[in-house]
């Protein structure tokens, strides 16, 4: 099964699931989008954003600052969003990767079950 | 597959999980799987067997009620919906499974730390040698929107947590939800991590401007509350409240981070690396808690 296919079907089939991106954290820029009609673009954009701030050299920072600027430790493999309306989780296909998936939820499945399925995307197709 | 007439012989358990297909199948299709006989193949060590009654709670999704007896006689019936355990009544004709008592008939609504490792202290005495026998039927009662039951990964993770043969101290095992009153302060984030959730590594909590508190490991918590006022504005800016954010370590031997915003409150946490699924579950409970108790209040 291919990524689009795989994205397609975690949008399908997970409960409350709102959209599946992938995309390059780095630049912030949406290269696919599995999502339901009423989003827009702005709204992939937003979450790509989030996704760049949450995996990207901010995150590095806050995580040197609690262990210390150790050289060459791993990045953030995946940063979860939580708050009372809905769910946002990300994730590096890799450790130094800048392709990540975002998956946006709300009142649907739990953040361990949006994070296992993420988690098992990534792992089909990383 | 997952009908109740599978599980009325003694002996043999089945799964009621029709939305998880393909986790079943490989189950099913794994070597030595447990249910390539069509019964299950246990030791006779109690924490395993817990294991295996654990794995069938985290298969079940449409309500169930789940009725277990042991080679002694002891009857355990649960309730659970959507892979939790929302309720759990024991009946032991032992003395050993006293601590069993304290469970009857109770709604598990809140995962707090004593609860669950009594509830586990409890379940451990029925899990005695010599096999277990279940029967499934419908649930008895609807679900209750304000019950927010245990996930199953929680009580994994403090079955592997808790150290065996110890029971829970007396008077600790009344459920409850979080309280302004108990852990680290008065604040609403201070019951996020009352109870001292075994997954909590260090923590820092910001309730005002002067007002800071911490606890946990000693060499982390200078690193937390920088961190901490790094992500402050972050966390701020989104409007709906209460947010959090978990940053997952690489690799399995590096803590996770997270950070909960509520209102002025600020709070930094760090994951123990095992406890990513149980911080998930406890948000998702407190969450429920919270919003349960912000619904019973009465408007003067």
């Amino acid at each position: 099964m291919s990524l689009v296919e795989e994205m397609s079907r975690l949008h399908r089939e997970l409960p409350g699931c709102r959209s599946v991106l992938f995309g390059d954290a780095g630049t912030g820029i949406v290269l696919r989008a599995c999502a339901d009609a009423d989003l827009r673009q702005e709204d992939h954009d937003s979450c790509m954003a989030d996704a760049a701030d949450w995996l990207g050299p901010e995150a590095e920072r806050l995580r040197a600052l609690v262990f210390g600027a150790s050289p060459g430790s791993a990045p953030v493999a995946e940063a979860i969003l939580l708050d009372g309306v809905e769910l946002r989780v990300f994730r590096r296909f890799g450790e130094a990767s800048c392709d990540v998936i975002c998956v946006r939820s709300d009142n649907g499945a739990t953040a361990e079950l949006v994070s296992a399925a993420v988690q098992q995307l990534v792992q089909t197709d990383g | 597959m997952g009908n109740a007439s599978q599980f009325d012989s003694p002996g043999v358990v089945g799964v009621d999980s029709p939305a998880d297909l393909q986790r079943m199948i490989g189950r099913l299709s794994a070597p030595g799987s447990h249910f390539s006989d069509g019964a299950r193949q246990v030791s006779v060590d109690s924490v395993e067997l817990c294991l295996c009654l654990l794995d069938e709670f985290d298969e079940v999704v449409m309500a169930r009620r789940l009725a277990l007896w042991n080679s002694r006689g002891d009857r355990l019936t649960v309730e659970l919906r959507n892979r939790r355990l929302h309720q759990a009544d024991f009946s032991s004709t032992c003395d050993e499974a006293a601590a069993a008592a304290q469970f009857s008939a109770s709604s598990l609504s809140y995962a707090g730390a004593e609860t669950l490792q009594a509830f586990l202290f409890a379940l451990r005495a029925f899990c005695a040698p010599g096999g277990i026998w279940v029967r499934s039927s419908r649930a008895g009662s609807p679900a209750d929107p304000d019950e927010t039951g245990v996930s199953v990964g929680t009580l994994r993770y403090q079955l592997a947590q808790a150290p065996a043969g110890v029971a829970p101290e007396a008077g600790k095992t009344e459920l409850k939800p979080p309280s302004s009153e108990s852990g680290a302060g008065r604040s609403v984030l201070a019951g996020f991590i009352a109870n001292d959730p075994p997954w909590l590594e260090a923590w820092v909590l910001v309730a005002g401007a002067l007002d800071r508190e911490a606890g946990g490991r000693a060499d982390r918590l200078a690193g937390l509350s920088e961190a901490l006022d790094a992500v402050c504005n972050r966390l701020a800016a989104r409007g709906s409240q209460p947010t959090a954010v978990f940053l997952e370590a690489t690799g399995e031997l590096g803590e996770h981070l997270a950070f909960v915003a509520d209102g002025p409150e600020r709070l930094a946490l760090l994951v123990s690396p095992s406890g990513k699924g149980a911080f998930l579950a406890h948000w998702s409970d407190w969450r429920r808690a919270c919003n349960a108790s912000m619904a019973t209040v009465a408007i003067p």
